[in-house]
C-alpha cells in the first residue's frame, strides 16, 4: 500500500568542535525528537526521518525510517574535523537511495528537508559536493534549513542553507525543542496544497520564520 | 461556545483555555504537538540491559551510553490506538478519524461549515450520492472542511460541482462553498459552457470577479479565498434519442479530478487538451480560482451501469496510492448508488498518510432507484 511520505534528514556536526555542551544537548535532545515527531499526529503518518552524522567522514547513523517503528536511537560522539564535504556527499547517496526505494515500494515522495545542525566551521571545501546536492539538475534535491549552535559561523550557517537559516541565540531554547517545532510547523505547510508560486510551478514553503531561542538569518541564493 | 460567539457566565471558563477561546476538551490540550498517549509508561524500558533515560534524561545520565560509534538509546514503541469501528485500509495511522477539538474559525462563511455534508437525488438520469467529509487532519487541528459541492437539476440537464479550497489559503472554505454554489446556479454560464468548443478552453472571468469581491468584502487578500472547480453538465438524452450512452460535459480549474468508475474500476478523465505534468516528486501546488479563470472542458460518455465520480484530490490521492481503499470505494457503485451512510463509512476510513477533506459527488447512470 503506497503512502504520501516526506523525508527528514537530520545531518548533525560531530566534530571536536561539538564536544561538551552542544553535543550533549543534541544527545539528550534526540529521544524527546523522537517522541514528538514519533507521535505527533500531524507529523508521524507522513515522515520518514533519517540521522547521519559526520567529522572526518560521513555515516548514516539512522537509517530513513518510520520514527513510531524505530527502537533505538544512535548517540552522536564527537571525533575529529568538520568535513562538510563528505557530509554532503553521503547526504546526496542517501537521498537517491532511499527515494529510489521508496518509490519502488509504490510510495509518493514529497521533496526532502534537510536539518543540518551544525558549529559552521568547516575544515575543507565543500562547494562542489553542495552544487551537486542542490543544483536542479539533480532531481531529488533537498531543501535545506540550517541550524548553527555553539559558537556557529554565521556566514557559513546562511551558505549552507537553501531555504531557511537559524543561529542560537543562547542555550535557553534547547536545540530538540527547535527542531521539533520547526519540523512539525514544516510538515503541516509541506503537505498542503498551495497555490504556484513561481513560474516554474514549485511551490514557496510558508514555515515559520522564527524558531525561539533562534536568530532567523538571511539565506544565500545558489 | 464553538461558534466564537461569547462565553456566559465567564466564570465558567476556569479551567482556561487555549488562549483563543477555545476550551480545552478532557484529554486533549490546545496544543496540537500535544500527544494523545500518556508520556508515563513509554519509556518503560526493557527487563534487560540498562534502562534508557527518560525524555527529560541530562546529560550525565546519557554519557554512560555514548561510548564508541554503535552506542544507542533503546525506545519502546507503544502500540497504535485501536479503532476498531473504524475502517482502516493499509497499516493503522497515529492520526485518528475523530475529532479532538473544536472548530477554531477565524473566518465565517455565510453558511456554518459542518464536519460532514452528504446529499441525494433521485433523479431520471440516475441516482447521485454526495458526501464530503472534513480530512483527519483538519479535525485534528480543528480546522474547517474546505472541500464543498453543489448540485442542480434544471431543464434538460443536470449540474454538479466540487470546489477544492487550497489548504495554505485562511479562507478558502468560503471560496469552494461560494464557486461551487454559484456555478451550478448560473445558467448564463452554465450555456457558455454547454457551447464552448471542445476539448478546449472557456473563461469563467464572472466567477472571479465574483469570488474577488467576496474576498474584499472580508477584508482578504483574493488568495485567501483560492479555490479548484470541478463542473460536469449531465445532459438528458433526446427523447427520440436511440443512443446507450450519456453525454456529459466537463469542465475544470485546478486538479479536482473527475473519474468514471466502471465494473469496480477508476478510470481517469482528463481534458484531451490539457497538458499532463509529470513529476518524480508529489507536487502539491495548483493554479486555482480566483487567480485563474480559464477553465478546460471536453465531453464524456456513460452507459448505463457506468459511474461520473467528480472528487477532491483527498479521494484521487488515496484511490491512486492504496488499492483497498479504491476497490471498496469503486465497489459500492457496482450494482446500484450506495446508501449515503455506506458511502460516507468507506469514504471517510482511515488511511495512513492520507488526511486531507474528501469529497465525492457521483452519478450512477441507469434510471431511478425504485
Amino acid at each position: 500500500m503506497g503512502q504520501n511520505i516526506l523525508p527528514f534528514y537530520l545531518v548533525c556536526d560531530e566534530s571536536a568542535s561539538m564536544d561538551g555542551e552542544p553535543i550533549d544537548a543534541m544527545n539528550s535532545a534526540l529521544p524527546e525528537l523522537h517522541a514528538e515527531i514519533g507521535m505527533n499526529p500531524v507529523v508521524s503518518d507522513k515522515t520518514q526521518f533519517g540521522i547521519i552524522g559526520f567529522s572526518d567522514d560521513a555515516e548514516v547513523l539512522l537509517e530513513l525510517s518510520d520514527l513510531s517503528q524505530v527502537t533505538e536511537l544512535p548517540i552522536l560522539t564527537t571525533k575529529g574535523a568538520t568535513n562538510f564535504a563528505a557530509a554532503l556527499r553521503c547526504l546526496k547517496s542517501q537521498i537517491e537511495l532511499d527515494l529510489n526505494r521508496l518509490k519502488s515500494q509504490g510510495h509518493k515522495v514529497y521533496r526532502p528537508v534537510v536539518l543540518f545542525l551544525t558549529d559552521g566551521q568547516p575544515t575543507s571545501d565543500w562547494e562542489s559536493e553542495y552544487i551537486e546536492l542542490t543544483s536542479s539538475t539533480f532531481k531529488y534535491r533537498p531543501n535545506i534549513v540550517a541550524f548553527g549552535i555553539g559558537r556557529a559561523d554565521r556566514d557559513v550557517i546562511s551558505a549552507i542553507a537553501t531555504f531557511r537559516a537559524f543561529i542560537q541565540e543562547d542555550s535557553s531554547m534547547s536545540p530538540a525543542m527547535a527542531l521539533q517545532e520547526f519540523a512539525t510547523a514544516l510538515t503541516k505547510s509541506i503537505v498542503r496544497s498551495g497555490v504556484s508560486m513561481t513560474k516554474e510551478g514549485g511551490l514557496q514553503l510558508q514555515t515559520p520564520t522564527e524558531v525561539p531561542g533562534f536568530t532567523s538569518l538571511a539565506v544565500d541564493t545558489v | 461556545m464553538q461558534d466564537g460567539g461569547e462565553i456566559y457566565p465567564p466564570q465558567l471558563n476556569i479551567q482556561g483555555d487555549c488562549g483563543d477561546g477555545v476550551p480545552l476538551q478532557e484529554g486533549t490540550s490546545g496544543d496540537s504537538k500535544q500527544s494523545e498517549y500518556p508520556s508515563e509508561g513509554y519509556w518503560t524500558g526493557p527487563a534487560a540491559g540498562p534502562v534508557p533515560p527518560p525524555p527529560a534524561a541530562n546529560v550525565a545520565e546519557l554519557s554512560e551510553f555514548s561510548q564508541g560509534s554503535a552506542a544507542s538509546v533503546l525506545l519502546e514503541t507503544p502500540n497504535l490506538e485501536a479503532k476498531s469501528d473504524y475502517l482502516v485500509f493499509g497499516p493503522d495511522a497515529r492520526l485518528g478519524p475523530i475529532p479532538k477539538k473544536p472548530v477554531e474559525r477565524q473566518f465565517r462563511s455565510f453558511e456554518t461549515v459542518r464536519d460532514t455534508a452528504i446529499d441525494w437525488l433521485d433523479d431520471k438520469l440516475g441516482s447521485l450520492r454526495a458526501v464530503s467529509v472534513r480530512g483527519h487532519i483538519h479535525r485534528y487541528l480543528g480546522e474547517v472542511r474546505q472541500d464543498n459541492f453543489a448540485f442542480a437539476r434544471r431543464g434538460n440537464y443536470l449540474v454538479l460541482a466540487v470546489a477544492d479550497g487550497v489548504g495554505s489559503a485562511q479562507a478558502s472554505h468560503l471560496g469552494s462553498a461560494v464557486v461551487s454554489r454559484l456555478v451550478v446556479e448560473d445558467e448564463a454560464l452554465l450555456n457558455a459552457i454547454a457551447s464552448a468548443k471542445t476539448p478546449g478552453e472557456v473563461e469563467l472571468r464572472d466567477i472571479s470577479t465574483t469570488l474577488r469581491a467576496i474576498a474584499a468584502e472580508h477584508g482578504l487578500d483574493e488568495s485567501d479565498v483560492s479555490t479548484t472547480l470541478t463542473l460536469a453538465i449531465v445532459f438528458d438524452k433526446p427523447v427520440d434519442s436511440t443512443s446507450a450512452e450519456t453525454f456529459v460535459m466537463l469542465a475544470q480549474i485546478g486538479d479536482s479530478p473527475a473519474f468514471k468508475i466502471s465494473a469496480g474500476e477508476w478510470i481517469e478523465l482528463r481534458c484531451p487538451a490539457a497538458a499532463t505534468s509529470g513529476s518524480d516528486l508529489i507536487d502539491n501546488s495548483v493554479e486555482p480560482l480566483p487567480g485563474r479563470h480559464t477553465a478546460s472542458v471536453w465531453v464524456e460518455a456513460f452507459r448505463e451501469g457506468e459511474t461520473l465520480a467528480l472528487v477532491s484530490d483527498g479521494v484521487e490521492d488515496p484511490v491512486k496510492s492504496n488499492s483497498a481503499y479504491a476497490r471498496a470505494l469503486a465497489d459500492l457503485w457496482r450494482q446500484t448508488a450506495p446508501a449515503p451512510a455506506d458511502l460516507l463509512k468507506v469514504l471517510d476510513a482511515t488511511v495512513k498518510s492520507f488526511d486531507d477533506d474528501r469529497t465525492i459527488i457521483g452519478v450512477r447512470f441507469g434510471g431511478r432507484d425504485s
